[in-house]
């Protein structure tokens, strides 16, 4: 500061100066000499060397601003090729060898496929990997098979094998294991592209920024400077005199103030209580309480759960002081409960060389609560009785409309279950004995960990989103079938509506899985050996569990498995959130089958959900398949 | 940006209004530098430059053109154009820098949908009236000295215009 001070004091004096001279010349005792002009112009050209070579790398600097248009993208599960084969089902247990060098766990994974897919024997298997005939791919089956081990030390190959020819024998392998598993491999559709890195889609999480300069005019003075030494130099006063336009807008860029940005918003919604799919107008206002604001960038917080459909959440405006401005634009309603973010606004000075970040707070809440169509399917559950009266057919005999035995006759035993007909025939007394159809107490059960929040591609339904919905239309149909039925997230306490019935309870179950923070990518992530058994206090005995998870993880196929060996008889439903267009998604794929196939065998039945089909003919596959 | 984006996110392209008072101000100069066809050619080249940048949405295209620009009016002042059309082609490639970069950073924050005219136009018209004032002010000066001054005095005026730009390099408009 006191180094700039001492420049504009030499420089206003050397102007007096100037100006003296110019009004009456050799007042001042300056030597006049060529020589020191033509010295002062090289000077200064090297000045201006030096600064464009220290400024060349510097870019110019703006605030990013967030897509608030889009809703989050899901999640891809398409991870690191050795994160996937990490947690690999082993062929022996849920947990395939971590510390194993990535040939040692394709093998292992080789091994668990075949056992799986083709029903091979363990050993028989690894006899297959190990001679190599186990695939057709020439590359993949020599990869894995046992002779590439014995590769001597120093030979050809080894000084060639780049680690490019292996990482091809790695992907072929991994195509292999995956068309093994049943996974088809598509690559003529590349599918969705993948982003090019985070996205941004909320205001939220931002904070107020100081002042920045921008560099809005970089390279001003660069100009000043090479007018003043080419001018000097080829005596040119046009050149000389464009350091004139150069000065003046390096002073404009300088000097120009950046006031603190002081401003209010408001935000209504023309509905706060839509319905999933209509159109709701957002209406924002800002209100200046500073000075004036020449250039104000304004972002709307909609959040991360909401799309904009028409017009722009956005808005370059200049207010006076007192002044205000008023933008709107629509948003797709999406069930849930959508809560916006404080509006972001970036401030210039007038000639944009300073900028500014601040988030003005504006509260206004959404809670849109569909009305789901049950399903037009029965549910898959599993036999079980209570002592409620319903549509699930129990083992034992006793009344009902399903024939299950005949019996001897018992005084009491109601006239219409005798068998008239074999009384007629033989004289003989019996009772037809019918399965007793019982109603079952189900607690729908949501995977909503942050690990299932993922889709086939990030414009798609994330996992837990489709079991959301799913939830919402298997809780009226179920209880339309006489159940009791209550709902849980996955983590503890993070939401449990205990089973029941009732026209209270169905509407409480529609507004909490469309509301709750659990099912709104809200909640913390909790360890299985806190919420299991916090889950075992509150849910009643004979509960069965309707899990909904991706089952992306050994981990989740070990808490099915121990759920259902606490006594609570579990079925599965699985959205697939799987996709087959890269080798890492494929082994994904393969992975998720070897999970699905691993709790079936445990004998807990697996519904897997394809996106494209409909969750009808999910639910019929299963019970003709029965 | 791109329509394979498969998030269907805005566009983020320059913003149309800035980006035309750029071109506006690339043909400004151009037109000053029709004295000599060095300077012409190097004006076109800057303008070309400068437009691909505005498509492309790259700020180094943007700087280089308006460099260029800049580079083709003081060529037309050293093979001898007048003060005016040099002083007004200087002008018009500051302005072009000016108004590109400005379309730049609108499109990026607030994307071609939202709504920022006015905004433009006011930032348009203050740059502007600074170029025309710095043209006027630089026409006053070339005007009460024509010829004869001593050279000690341009010099002194000259080192103190040094001065004073080393100096407002170091003036922030950032009060801390």
């Amino acid at each position: 500061m006191n180094w700039s001070r001492l420049l504009l004091v030499a420089g206003f004096s050397l102007f007096g100066v100037g100006a003296v001279e110019l009004l009456a010349p050799g007042t001042v005792p300056v030597p006049r000499s060529e020589l020191l002009v033509t010295a002062f112009a090289v000077a200064t050209l090297l000045y201006a060397v030096v600064l464009a070579a220290r400024r060349w790398n510097r870019q110019q600097t703006r605030a990013d601003t967030p897509d608030v248009e889009i809703p989050t993208p899901s999640r891809s599960p398409d991870t690191d090729r050795s994160e996937i084969l990490d947690r690999f089902p082993g062929p022996e247990d849920l947990y395939g060898g971590r510390f194993e060098t990535p040939r040692r766990r394709l093998k292992a994974a080789t091994v668990a496929v075949l056992s799986k897919h083709r029903g091979l024997d363990l050993s028989v298997a690894r006899e297959r990997v190990a001679v190599g005939g186990w695939t057709d791919d020439d590359r993949a089956a020599n990869y894995l098979a046992d002779h590439s081990e014995v590769e001597p030390e120093f030979s050809i190959h080894r000084l060639f094998a780049t680690d490019s020819a292996r990482e091809r024998s790695r992907r072929r392998t991994v195509d292999a294991i995956a068309a093994a598993a049943g996974v088809t491999s598509d690559d003529a559709d590349p599918g969705v592209a993948p982003l090019d890195g985070p996205v941004t889609v909320r205001t939220g999480g931002r904070a107020d920024s100081v002042a920045t300069q921008t560099g809005h005019w970089t390279g001003v003075s660069l100009v000043v400077l090479v007018c003043v030494g080419v001018g000097l130099l080829a005596e040119s006063p046009s050149v000389l005199l464009g350091g004139v336009i150069g000065l003046g807008y390096a002073a404009y860029a300088r000097l120009t103030p950046l006031d603190p940005v002081d401003l209010s918003a408001a935000r209504s919604l023309s509905d706060t209580d839509p319905d999933p799919g209509d159109a709701v107008e957002v209406t924002v206002t800002l209100t200046n309480h500073g000075g004036f604001c020449p250039d104000l960038r304004i972002v709307d917080g909609v959040p991360g759960s909401l799309a904009v459909s028409e017009g722009s959440p956005r808005c370059g405006a200049v207010l006076r002081a007192g002044g205000s401005v008023t933008f709107s634009y629509s948003v797709t309603a999406t069930a849930g409960a959508h809560e916006f973010d404080p509006v972001l606004v970036v401030g210039r000075n007038l000639s944009g060389s300073a900028e500014t970040e601040r988030l003005v707070p504006a509260t206004a809440t959404m809670q849109v609560v569909p009305s789901p169509t049950p399903v037009q399917a029965p549910v898959p559950l599993r036999r079980q009785q209570t002592r409620y009266a319903g549509t699930v057919s129990t083992d034992t005999g006793g009344e009902g409309t399903e024939f299950h035995t005949v019996r001897q006759y018992h005084p009491g035993d109601s006239l219409t279950r005798i068998d008239w007909n074999r009384r007629a025939r033989t004289g003989e007394l019996t009772t037809v004995q019918f399965r007793p159809e019982r109603a079952t107490r189900v607690v729908l059960l949501v995977d909503t960990r942050r690990s299932a929040r993922a889709g086939t591609d990030p414009a798609a339904p994330n996992a837990v989103e489709r079991s959301v919905e799913a939830a919402q239309r298997l809780f009226p149909r179920l209880l339309d079938d006489g159940h009791q039925v209550g709902i849980a997230a996955f983590g503890a306490g993070e939401f449990y509506l205990a089973p029941d019935t009732g026209r209270r309870h169905r509407k409480q179950g529609r507004e909490h899985l469309a509301t709750a923070p659990a099912f709104n990518g809200g909640g913390t992530e909790a360890r299985p050996w806190y919420w299991i058994p916090r889950l075992r206090t509150q849910l009643p005995a004979d509960t069965q569990l309707l899990v909904l998870s991706p089952l992306l993880e050994p981990k989740t196929v070990r808490i099915v498995r121990q759920l259902e060996a606490y006594g609570y008889p579990t079925t599965v439903l699985s959205p697939d959130p799987t996709a087959a267009n890269t080798p890492g998604r494929r082994l994904l794929s393969a992975r998720r089958r070897l999970l699905l196939g691993a709790l079936r065998s445990a004998g807990i039945p697996v519904l897997d959900w394809d996106p494209s089909t409909p969750l009808e003919t999910v639910l019929r596959r299963e019970v003709t398949d029965r | 940006m791109s329509t394979d984006d498969p998030l269907d996110r805005i566009d983020r392209a320059p913003t149309r209004a800035s980006s035309v008072f750029a071109l506006c101000a690339a043909v400004l100069t151009t037109g000053a530098g029709l004295y000599s066809p060095f300077a012409l050619g190097i004006c076109l080249l800057g303008g070309l430059a400068l437009a691909a940048g505005l498509a492309a949405g790259a700020q180094r295209g943007v700087t280089a053109g308006s460099g260029m620009l800049v580079t083709g009016a003081l060529a037309g002042g050293l093979v001898g154009a007048p003060v005016l059309p040099t002083l007004v082609g200087v002008t018009g490639g500051l302005l072009a820098l000016d108004l590109g970069s400005t379309a730049l950073t609108l499109g990026d924050q607030l994307g071609r949908a939202a709504e920022t005219l006015r905004l433009e136009l006011l930032h348009a018209a203050a740059s502007g009236l600074v170029g025309l004032a710095l043209v006027v002010a630089g026409l006053a000066v070339h005007e009460t000295a024509t010829g004869g001054q001593p050279l000690t005095a341009v010099l002194g005026l000259v080192v103190a215009v040094v001065l004073l730009s080393a100096a407002l390099r170091r003036v922030s408009p950032v009060t801390e």
